[in-house]
């Protein structure tokens, strides 16, 4: 199985790990542009929220199941 | 520069290895995030031996696999024994001033072990996972640049990743490409709202004021722009580490306890199940001084056991015997060559009951009781052929299947003896939010 993703490069070495990056490489997102949310958010994009009753009702879930005590 | 190095330990609960760019996610969720990694070094292969948060915090913290420390569930019978190690108290021992900007020990009180401050603005929630990045790092910043005169040693736990994904209004408009979220013909997700955590979410935060959240891709959408604004937080720690003189002799540890099922395996977005999704986790370490080898990438497995080992190491402090991860500060320092584990076996005991063993090929998953999702008891997967763990393979190699059932049988039973335990603690727990589930009536 090849662990390494496609472009990298892999060290010769004497162990059982064949393919493993030890050289550093530039990283995707170095080339790539990073959007910025739209200036008017779309309308259908419905933006939920939590309330502080939500928060309760999840809290009160949570402990219900053992998750907090 | 002092000569002991200071330590911020991050975790980014429920942070999915492959939706950060550096794991190469398609969408540009983690600009900052990926830049920490160019500068510093990121494991391919980080695998949590047990899975949730308070499992998978009690291996980070105690260097140990959850079969040793007892914690294998949320809500479960066992408790952390005293006598455990306990890397923030050691560190404290050690002369570190140590100081937690945490909600774990409003959970489980060892949690709150060895910190000499523990800052917690989730007190203003009803609920503590909603704290946020900015409340967090609000107060971690101001202790930095106030209160330590030494090395210190600080663990930040942030939740902006774990359901409910609410992330800020601002990020509206990212990460989704759909046409109608709330559209009620769309039914994908109606197997979910059986789900308790489902149920949770459909009666709170995916409720909005165009109706109830159902497109799964929108959900996602959520998740990924939860990224986006803890990646801006990562940002923010950072610059103040810079500003302040501190950054080059300070370890940024980035990690996270466990990943998140979007609707893999139709585990909807929420963190069991076995699979790479959910045990394989992302970890960068950043530390400018330390001369680490910056900008690789390490591939060999590695456990969350071996966090604790290598910070002591890098604090040049002795290990405890009772850990049992392996340091690997030196192949991050480009002195060793990259080694690992062979292979890797964890547990859930949560919402399933389950252990897995992974090795560079196959994954095979045994239940200890039948799942709540109906899958089989024993799963077997081809990662090579089938990376998404989509095809169980075990009925079609049954020998591969009973030799990895054998050697993990073999490794606990072996284990167990070792530490003079006579009971499975999976078989013993269960699956304890399942049963708490199904003794409400459900």
């Amino acid at each position: 199985m090849d662990l390494v993703p496609a472009g990298s490069v892999c060290y010769r070495n004497k162990s059982r790990y064949r393919h493993m990056e030890q050289k550093p490489r530039k990283d995707v997102s170095e080339d790539r542009a990073v959007p910025e949310p739209p200036a008017a958010p779309p309308p259908e994009d419905p933006a939920p929220a939590m309330g502080p009753e939500d928060e309760a009702l999840v809290a009160e879930r949570l402990r219900e199941l053992g998750y907090i005590e | 520069m002092q000569e002991k190095p200071n330590i911020i330990l991050i975790t980014a609960d429920s942070l999915r290895a492959n939706h950060l760019g550096c794991y190469q996610y398609p969408l540009p969720t983690s600009p900052h995030i990926d830049k920490l990694a160019c500068e510093g070094v990121l494991c391919e292969n980080m695998f949590a031996p047990g899975i949730p948060t308070q499992p998978s915090h009690t291996t980070i913290f105690t260097g140990q696999h959850p079969v040793t420390h007892g914690v294998v569930a949320h809500g479960g019978k066992a408790r952390l024994t005293r006598g455990s190690p306990w890397l923030p108290e050691i560190l404290f021992e050690e002369g570190y001033t140590t100081c937690a900007v945490d909600t774990l020990f409003r959970e489980r009180i060892w949690f709150g072990r060895g910190y000499e401050y523990i800052l917690d603005p989730s007190l203003r929630h009803m609920f503590y996972a909603s704290v946020t990045q900015e409340e967090l790092n609000d107060r971690a910043i101001h202790w930095i640049k106030t209160v330590p005169k030494g090395p210190f040693f600080m663990f930040i736990h942030y939740w902006d990743v774990h359901y409910p994904y609410v992330p800020p209004e601002r990020l509206r408009g990212l990460f989704y490409d759909g046409t109608n979220p709330t559209d009620p013909d769309n039914h994908e997700l109606d197997e979910w709202w059986h789900h308790p955590i489902g149920a949770m979410a459909r009666d709170t935060w995916l409720r909005t004021s165009n109706g109830l959240i159902r497109d799964p891709k929108y959900v996602t959408a959520l998740y990924d722009r939860e990224i986006r604004y803890l990646d801006e937080g990562i940002a923010a720690l950072k610059d103040t580490l810079e500003q302040q003189g501190m950054a080059e002799n300070t370890i940024i540890w980035l990690l996270a306890d466990h990943g998140e099922s979007m609707t893999d395996h139709r585990i909807c977005y929420d963190h069991y199940g076995l699979y790479d999704c959910t045990v394989r986790v992302p970890t960068i370490v950043h530390w400018p001084a330390g001369k680490l080898r910056a900008g690789s990438r390490l591939a060999p497995f590695r456990q969350l056991s071996d966090v604790a080992p290598t910070l002591l190491e890098a604090t040049g402090t002795l290990i405890p015997e009772e850990m049992e991860g392996q340091s690997f500060l030196q192949q991050l320092q480009g002195q060793e060559e990259p080694s690992g584990y062979d292979r890797v076996i964890g547990l859930e005991s949560t919402w399933q009951a389950k252990y897995y063993l992974r090795n560079s090929q196959y994954k095979f998953i045994i239940a200890r009781q039948p799942d709540l999702l109906g899958n089989p008891d024993r799963e077997l997967y081809d990662l090579a052929a089938d990376p998404g763990e989509d095809h169980n393979i075990a009925a079609e190699q049954p020998q591969l299947a009973a030799s990895m059932e054998a050697e993990l049988e073999g490794w606990l039973a072996d284990k167990l003896q070792a530490l003079g335990k006579t009971k499975d603690p999976v078989k013993e727990e269960g699956a304890v939010a399942e049963s708490i589930w199904r003794g409400h009536g459900k």
